[in-house]
């Protein structure tokens, strides 16, 4: 009835366990633990984490090929000192990101961490890399509180707060667009709550009136049942990301709403990844968002002309956050000169970093090491045959200083 | 019970293997770098969980699809009890085990009352329930961010748990005494009972056993085990997401016992380091690491039906081949 508990065998079993267990621990824990402490100037190791696989994993791939451009450009090298990208899948888990972030502190020996598209993943790193005083560059995480009350000197985004560019375009949307009315919707997250109320306050504040706010589940195919419940507004706003957006972009044109009311999206909606999908559906559509491809300053042509020879695709976004935080950490070495010792000292450096960026005007907000840059609102065009975001108006120097009521 | 009066946990061989795997248990902090305690430490956790998931499908027969759900209950209410301002490790540990235990009884109430596939769906179909509140009741589970911070745990000794080492010898008491209890479960006339109910549910109900109350017990006590695993788990992350309440979790911990050989109690743990560990290894060096566990799994299927465990028992014992005791 139970063969494997008969005389004898247990014992077996057990010692097998342990053996197997121990083998395999040892072996992960030893396996490249190895450090060479000759040679005077040893690589400095960047951790890089994102989602390589699941349904963010194309996020994660545009970071890095924004991250590995830059450190192409510079030779993989700062200060004299030879550069390491390690790339982890966080798998957009809290739990597999904290464990991958302990192999590449404790194990690969990293002394900086970058990258992290999910905000589960960033707070699930929050006190790790706190109480291992090892500097997170974040890259695209976008909960607001990671920095302000789960804010830490360890911490600093390249990216954007949720609601930071949002914001702005609310109020461009009372002042400028004269809209006095709107519907808000978004994915049910929290992501999507952040970036609806983001802008909610926005418009509210500049004196405008939300009449209806409607959360469909997270990747939502059919948005049907939702766009006939939208009732009668100067205009909807919506933030869809990845699939949801082309889904959402095409059903809102598809049931006609497209002519009557005006759509309002973040500049997540109109991705450049997302737009050959969207096609003709998404043009006319206004968002916002604190770059475009269609950015016409000589950094951004630079770069945008440099990744697309490399990578046979126009840049987006995520690919420009991955070259700036790369930007960002060389900048900050040279200014240290390659000395890594002094954490305090590599943190007031990054913290002082300023550069033109493919963006614009790239620097950090010291209060909260979150990113201040130009919010560019940009309306979808066709040009040429090809489908773009034009940047109809710029608003300098947006920080993310408004505090929604608690 | 011939075989309950053969088993004796103290029999002088067996006491000689079970005290040198305990040593090394012991020892290995001292000669092993942080990282690798650090997967020590989650194997052991997961393999507690594992454990109590094979009172299930390896004794009791029951493939059940939620068993995230009360490893993440439990996990969930640690993390509430401590933005209550809860910090006494014995407290919240007691809060935990209660809640996932009280859970069980409820939903096995219900779910119980089917079999075989339908278990399985209806338990998946639970599982995902929970996992949706946790994600929509944003006030009290922090949504899909989940709930960040959580420091370690007091334990009114004057040892700090902060201390990764000392945390390890913590989960490693708590894993060696699951294992004994539950060891003992198993061999106690309830286990026996609750395996005949596995072997053949008609005939101990005409032996005139109350079936669906032995099922229950299995369940509930499945449940609290897997309560101890998420209490150790929030405190050892540091944090707890909806993720973890998951299918997939499920999906994984099922795995665990798979891999590693079902009812047999150490094959699980096996399991989970296994998975944990080539899971950690092979995505470091690529990232089709999903292929290497796939052809892991097929390789299992194929050749070591009855976990790994039960492959090399069988190499051991000279190739007699053996039903597996949870096939």
């Amino acid at each position: 009835m139970l063969p494997y508990f008969r005389e004898g065998r247990f014992l077996k079993a057990g010692a097998l366990a342990a053996t197997v267990l121990l083998a395999v621990t040892l072996f992960a824990g030893c396996g490249s633990n190895y450090q060479s402490n000759t040679g005077t100037a040893k690589p400095v190791k960047v951790g890089l984490l994102v989602p390589y696989t699941g349904v963010f994993a194309s996020c994660g791939e545009n970071i890095t090929r924004g991250a590995e451009l830059y450190l192409d450009q510079v030779g993989w090298q700062a200060a004299g000192r030879e550069i390491r990208l390690l790339k982890k899948d966080t798998e957009m888990n809290g739990q597999v990101g904290l464990q991958k972030a302990r192999r590449l502190v404790e194990s690969d020996r990293a002394d900086i961490l970058t990258g992290i598209v999910s905000s589960t993943v960033a707070y699930a790193l929050r006190d790790y890399v706190v109480s291992k005083e090892i500097p997170l560059i974040l890259a695209n995480a976008g909960a607001a509180d990671l920095t302000r009350e789960k804010g830490s000197p360890y911490i600093f985004r390249v990216s954007f707060a949720n609601g930071q560019y949002e914001y702005p375009e609310g109020i461009y949307a009372y002042d400028k667009l004269n809209f006095r009315k709107i519907v808000v919707m978004a994915p049910d997250y929290a992501a999507g709550h952040e970036k609806a109320n983001g802008f909610m306050a926005g418009f509210k504040a500049a004196g405008g009136e939300i009449v209806q706010e409607i959360y469909p589940g997270l990747g939502t195919s059919d948005y049907g049942p939702f766009l006939t419940r939208i009732k009668d507004a100067d205009a909807v706003w919506a933030h869809f990301s990845g699939n949801d957006s082309i889904a959402f972009v095409k059903q809102y044109d598809e049931y006609g709403l497209k002519g009557t009311i005006p759509l309002l999206t973040s500049g997540d909606c109109v991705d450049e990844s997302s737009l050959p999908a969207q096609g003709d559906a998404a043009v006319g559509i206004i968002s916002a968002l604190h770059y475009s491809a269609a950015l016409d300053t000589r950094e951004n042509r630079e770069f945008v002309s440099a990744y697309t020879d490399k990578y046979g695709e126009e840049p987006n976004m995520f690919a420009e956050q991955g070259y700036v935080a790369a930007k960002l950490i060389v900048t900050a070495l040279e200014a240290v000169n390659g000395d890594l010792t002094d954490t305090d000292r590599l943190m007031s450096e990054i913290k002082r970093v300023e550069f033109t960026a493919p963006r614009g005007p790239f620097k950090f907000d010291p209060r909260t090491q979150n990113v201040i840059f130009n919010t560019y609102i940009r309306r979808v065009e066709k040009k040429d045959g090809k489908i773009i975001n034009s940047v109809i108006e710029t608003i300098p120097d947006t920080s993310d200083q408004w505090t929604p009521a608690r | 019970m011939k075989l309950t009066e053969k088993i004796d946990f103290y029999q002088k061989p067996r006491d000689f293997w079970r005290g040198l795997i305990t040593l090394i248990l012991i020892l290995t902090p001292l000669g092993i770098n942080s990282y690798g305690l650090s997967l020590l430490t989650q194997v052991l956790i997961f393999g507690i969980l594992a454990m109590s998931l094979d009172i299930l499908i390896g004794y009791t027969g029951l493939v059940s699809f939620n068993h995230a759900t009360f490893f993440g209950v439990s996990a969930y209410t640690t993390g509430i009890l401590f933005y209550c301002g809860w910090k006494n490790f014995w407290l919240t540990l007691g809060a935990g085990i209660a809640v996932s235990t009280a859970l069980a009884i409820l939903l096995g109430l219900v779910v119980l009352r089917s079999s075989g596939p339908y278990f399985l769906m209806i338990t998946l179909a639970f599982g995902q329930m929970i996992f949706a509140l946790a994600w929509r009741w944003r006030s009290l589970t922090g949504g899909d961010d989940g709930l960040p911070g959580i420091s370690r745990p007091d334990l009114g000794l004057p040892v700090s748990m902060e201390n990764n080492i000392s945390f390890y010898y913590l989960v490693l008491v708590f894993f060696l005494a699951t294992l004994f209890a539950l060891w003992k479960f198993v061999h106690s006339p309830l286990g026996m009972s609750v395996v005949g109910v596995r072997e053949s549910e008609s005939r101990m109900q005409a032996l005139g056993y109350n079936t669906f109350g032995l099922k229950l017990a299995a369940y509930a006590l499945a449940a609290a085990v897997s309560g101890l695993a998420g209490v150790l788990y929030v405190y050892f992350t540091g944090f707890i997401s909806p993720q973890e309440l998951n299918w997939t979790m499920s999906g994984l911990i099922i795995l665990m016992v798979i891999i590693g050989g079902a009812g047999t109690l150490v094959g699980p743990v096996i399991g989970a380091a296994v998975i944990l560990v080539l899971q950690n290894l092979i995505s470091s060096y690529t990232d089709r690491w999903p292929l290497f566990m796939g052809i892991l799994f097929i390789l299992c299927v194929m050749y070591a039906r009855n976990g790994i465990l039960g492959y090399f028992l069988k190499l051991f014992k000279g190739g007699k081949n053996h039903e597996g005791i949870g096939s």
